[in-house]
């Protein structure tokens, strides 16, 4: 990885502002004097979609269509082709119904080469999840007890390192609707996870709690125990770099992760709150919040009024491989699945030869029908998002065209853990360097006919990443470990 | 490794064969454990059964994995303690989890009605949730005013520098388990109540509580309480390279171990007047923690913690495992709770009464309240109602020990019918500690269905994992399932299994009379309780359950330089078969006395 600017650049001492100039100093030339700043989102999904990509192994040479024992819908890809304006699939029609379809790109023949190459037989959960988004390499345990952890940062939070924290906020905001997976794919820096928030409780807290959106002076008691609290957090600080000083490198390196966080909320706690936007305001999370179904909507509310409240940049929703068990029917038979993973993997038993199929042949349209819903209230959290910020206008536009979104999954298909062809989509103008309305596809089979049924590329999710950050206006050439990747650089045509 | 990954997929393509007529069923062949871990299955020591791979860190055990259907020519044992002298590992920090957090600040603070919200370890390095939520902890415990007993002169008092560098000791000295150093306290006195004194943004100025509050919240989410970091000391009686861990030091790998907690103040004091600079010294202390109530608590938690009752990111935990509620009508939360409180309850139980491994797999005694002694089937002596619970026998032609009770029969099992391959897969692993990869993508994980040939579960496991591909790990994980072949998915006891097939009632009887094939267990076994009377004389058993404690005791997995102190363990639990002696050895072994010196 290139990083310009180390994150300890951004966090020597106390008194955030002063030593984040330089970080805003570059990205204001990026961008020009009165450009909004870039966002740059994440939403990933664990367990895959619902395609029939099959990673040209198990004898396919890349898609099937059915006839063997894998059902052969996909359900990620866009009824339109590359080069024609963009028609979105089912999984994402509830973006298209939102009117967000010329706000997205759809990618499709992209590669997780480095967990491809770093995973064994099919690639595990662990070693997808931590090489999905850092394209590096990662652990891959051999002992039932360990798990897999990242050697390096994931794309989000390369980009929060570099930007820095907004006065009061945060660097970044990982917010996660948990379900069942097999850890998460953000990671601040070598075997460290990025904070995750996985309550609306902790998540309202951590990001709004301290916002004034109320009119008059601020409650002299709150300025007494704020300045208070600094004075903790500051002694704390302190504390840890003598502690630090005994410490041999590896534990340092512990450490100091510490001494980052407790600096990180003692210059939020201490931050000087810039005046809120108009379009700042808190949303409540008195509810009841027991399942993904009635929690989703709030945590998205919650993500907005961050992006809204100038509180951070950079942002992440994950959401687990749930199973709409809130739903009284998830499926329209009963076949005693208990938990997403295995909504997942009945896919492959879903071809004409599939052992599901072939004693009920009736079963496979409704079976694809419940994905499809499975996966499209995924595309609702990601439509709330996307058009809460399109309606919120700022200059040059609206909070959409100055965001650049991510969205994936550590599968392609998750049944057979393919980390090949994944799915990815891409939305927000990204402050006008994105071109959007597109389906590009980088199956190099595909060429004539876009629904052939090999599959082979060249493409990285490296080269992919490298791409997004010289859209927000780096000069990388390189992300992750590129030695996993076909070919060096970026990706000319996106 | 692209072509060995695509063999070995075809190696096990078989797997996929089987045909079965699906009808709501159970979900039996769902990944029983972690997918993502994908042991290397092109193990070059292996080459003819590559879903065995050696396990890097299984040194010591004498029943060679790689090999376990050959019980009779296992690999010569090796001496892993030639030439060792100290059996040492070099420190590595690491941080108190959620509950040895709230357990030392209820100890700290004499509080046991103490509840902040404390986060659990997301990874091997902390993130800034967990310190956010630490730096909130340690605000309202000092609103419930705890630290002040730790103040000679009165809070409400006018500033007191003298009484303040006391405060910053005494206290200090509690929560970070040993006296501070000089520039400790001047840090805490300068950085924080010197600080908060002289702050201009606080106006009027900071009250003595104010500054004496601050402190103490500083101190209380310090890294020196969150961490446990080992120097050692040099000692000359030592070969070069290994330092004596401080007194202090052993102290807290005492109390964690033994209380899950911080030491209190006798064995602070032992620590810093020379008695645990002997083996023998911190041996009398290891016998006085263990007799004090929290010993209770904590080696109860060794049990959850081992049978996996807290679930993970993807397993449920035992309170939240999904049952079909028509089929199970009496299930609810109050007999989930009886479940985890009866294993427990049991584990302390032995442990305490006569530490015997060997009555853990056999006990017929459970604890229980009237619903669950109902799910067993007991008569005698059954508690009035559910709020209350008491000791009673189980029979014994049906129960036998730990894994014949509902809470591992329950939880290692799909929502509606007995799964023999969960089971089987947390008996193979880890009970006899034999080395499994996780099953491969394509596996056919469809709910297990009944057919016109095989309308028992056993029978259509078997149909299911008929292939060569499955067996070379199926043949040993299912035959150990099947022995537990007589329990439901709650738990109770059956003798015949019913359902409904094309529409048409059948019921057939349980077979749970199978061949074992592994290590020591290998062998006719009819039911429950004569496989627990097999692991009960397991010698992996017993390594396994030495392996539990060690990892316990080191919060950290074995590596190779622990070979040697496994090997020592393991000889004397094999003889001894006392988890009481286990754990008092633990408290004496070179890892808990000393430690390699790090560069």
């Amino acid at each position: 990885m290139s990083t310009k600017f180390s994150r300890r650049f951004f966090i020597q001492g106390f008194g955030g502002l002063a030593i984040a100039l330089p970080a805003l100093e570059f990205t204001e030339k990026a961008w020009g004097q009165t450009a909004p700043k870039p966002r740059f989102l994440t939403f990933f999904e664990h367990g895959g979609t619902l395609t029939n990509h099959m990673g040209n192994i198990y004898g396919y040479q890349g898609f099937t269509d059915g006839s063997q024992e894998s059902q052969g819908m996909d359900a990620w890809r866009p009824t339109s082709k590359p080069g024609q304006p963009l028609t979105l699939g089912a999984i994402h029609q509830p973006l298209a119904a939102a009117g967000l379809t010329n706000d997205c790109v759809v990618v499709r023949g992209i590669d997780n080469m480095a967990g491809d190459k770093q995973g064994d037989y099919g690639n595990g959960h662990g070693i997808s999840n931590v090489t999905i988004l850092t394209a590096g390499k990662g652990k891959n345990p051999g002992e039932a007890d360990d798990k897999s952890i990242a050697y390096g940062p994931s794309i989000d939070q390369v980009i929060a390192a570099r930007w820095g924290a907004p006065a009061g906020g945060l660097a970044s905001v990982n917010l996660l609707l948990d379900a069942h997976n097999y850890g998460s794919p953000f990671f601040k820096a070598s075997q460290q996870y990025a904070s995750l928030l996985d309550t609306p409780q902790k998540a309202f807290n951590t990001i709004l709690s301290g916002v004034q959106t109320g009119t008059g002076g601020p409650d002299p008691a709150v300025v007494r125990a704020q300045a208070l609290k600094v004075s903790v957090l500051d002694g704390t600080s302190k504390n840890l770099q003598r502690y630090q000083n005994k410490m041999s490198a590896q534990d340092k390196l512990a450490v100091q992760a510490h001494l980052d966080a407790v600096r990180s909320i003692e210059q939020r706690v201490a931050a000087i709150q810039p005046p809120v936007a108009p379009s700042c305001s808190k949303p409540s999370v008195s509810g009841t919040f027991t399942n993904i179904g009635n929690t989703w909507q709030v945590m998205v509310d919650i993500a907005l009024a961050a992006l809204r409240c100038g509180q951070t940049r950079v942002l992440s929703l994950e959401v687990g491989d749930f199973h709409m068990t809130w739903d009284p029917t998830p499926l329209p038979f009963t076949v005693g699945y208990d938990i997403g993973h295995s909504l997942h993997h009945m896919s492959r038993d879903m071809g004409n030869k599939g052992s599901l199929y072939m004693p009920h042949p009736d079963w496979l349209t409704p079976y694809q029908q419940a994905m499809i819903r499975n996966r499209q209230l995924r595309a609702q959290m990601v439509a709330r998002l996307l058009k809460g910020l399109k309606d919120t206008p700022e200059a040059g536009g609206n909070m959409l065209d100055n965001s650049l979104m991510l969205w994936t999954s550590e599968f392609s298909h998750g049944a057979i853990h393919s980390g090949s062809d994944m799915p990815i989509m891409l939305a927000g103008k990204a402050g006008g360097t994105l071109q959007t309305g597109r389906y590009l596809n980088f199956n190099t089979k595909a060429t004539t006919d876009d629904f052939t049924l090999q599959y082979a590329t060249q493409t990285a999710t490296n080269n992919l990443y490298v791409s997004l950050l010289n859209k927000l206006g780096f000069a990388d050439t390189t992300f992750g470990d590129m030695s996993y990747a076909a070919k060096p650089g970026g990706i000319a045509t996106l | 490794m692209r072509l060995l990954k695509i063999l070995a997929v075809v190696g096990v393509a078989g797997c996929d064969g089987a045909i079965i007529t699906p009808s709501p069923g159970d979900p039996s062949t769902q990944m029983p454990v972690d997918p993502s871990n994908p042991s290397n299955p092109s193990n070059p020591t292996n080459p003819t059964n590559p879903f065995l791979p050696v396990d890097p860190n299984n040194t010591t055990n004498p029943t060679n994995p790689t090999n376990p259907t050959n019980p009779t020519n296992p690999t010569p044992p090796v001496d892993q303690c030639a030439g060792v002298t100290v059996a040492a590992a070099p420190s590595t920090l690491r941080r108190l989890n959620a509950e040895q957090q709230l357990n030392s600040y209820r100890d700290l603070l004499n509080d046991q009605t103490l509840a902040p919200t404390l986060a659990p370890l997301a990874g091997p390095i902390i993130t800034e949730q967990e310190v956010e939520t630490l730096n909130a902890a340690a605000h309202a415990l000092v609103l419930k005013k705890g630290h002040e007993s730790y103040l000679k002169c009165s809070i409400t008092g006018a500033l007191n520098s003298t009484c303040a560098d006391q405060f910053i000791a005494d206290f200090g000295h509690a929560v970070f388990r040993r006296p501070l150093t000089v520039d400790e306290k001047a840090g805490f006195k300068a950085d924080v109540y010197d600080a908060v004194r002289t702050n201009t943004a606080i106006t009027p100025v900071a009250t003595f509580k104010e500054c004496i509050d601050a402190t103490a919240e500083a101190i209380l989410q310090a890294p020196q309480f969150l961490y446990l970091h080992e120097e050692g000391v040099v000692d000359p009686t030592l070969p070069a390279g290994i330092r004596r861990l401080t007194g202090n030091e052993r102290a807290t790998r005492l109390a964690y171990l033994l209380w899950n907690s911080t030491p209190d103040a006798t064995l602070l004091a032992a620590a810093e007047n020379g008695s645990l600079d002997t083996a023998a010294g911190v041996r009398a202390q290891a016998d006085r923690l263990l007799k004090d109530p929290k010993a209770h608590k904590a080696i109860r938690g060794v049990v959850a913690e081992w049978l996996q009752l807290d679930g993970n990111s993807h397993q449920a935990s035992l309170e939240a495992a999904p049952k079909d509620a028509t089929k199970f009508p009496f299930d609810n939360a109050v007999l989930r709770a009886a479940m985890r409180e009866e294993v427990l309850a049991l584990y302390e139980k032995v442990f305490f009464e006569t530490g015997s491994f060997k009555s853990l797999m056999t006990s017929r005694k459970a604890y229980v309240n009237r619903s669950l002694g109902q799910l067993y089937g007991v008569t005698t002596g059954l508690p009035a109602n559910d709020a209350t619970s008491a000791w009673v026998d189980l029979k014994d032609t049906e129960r036998s020990g730990l894994f014949t009770r509902a809470a591992f029969l329950a939880l290692y099992t799909p929502q509606d019918q007995q799964s023999p391959i969960r089971r089987g897969v947390f008996l193979y692993r880890e009970v006899l500690g034999q080395a499994l990869a996780p099953p491969p993508p394509n596996v056919d994980n469809t709910p297990l269905k009944p057919g016109a040939t095989a309308l028992a579960i056993r029978d259509q496991v078997d149909t299911r994992t008929a292939s060569a591909g499955c067996q070379a790990c199926h043949a040993h994980i299912n035959p150990l399932g099947y022995a537990l072949g007589n329990y439901d998915a709650m738990g109770r006891y059956v003798t015949t299994e019913s359902g409904t097939l094309n529409g048409q009632a059948y019921s057939v009887p349980v077979d749970s009379t199978v061949t074992l094939k592994d290590v020591d267990v290998a062998g006719v076994v009819r039911g429950g309780v004569e496989l627990s009377d097999k692991l009960a004389a397991s010698v992996p058993a017993h390594d396994t359950m030495a392996k539990v404690w060690f990892t316990h005791a080191n919060q950290r997995t074995a590596v190779k330089t622990d070979a040697c102190s496994l090997q020592r363990l393991d000889e004397r639990f094999r003889q001894t078969d006392d988890m009481r002696d286990l754990v008092l050895s633990l408290t004496t072994d070179d890892n808990a006395l000393f430690i390699q010196e790090t560069p």
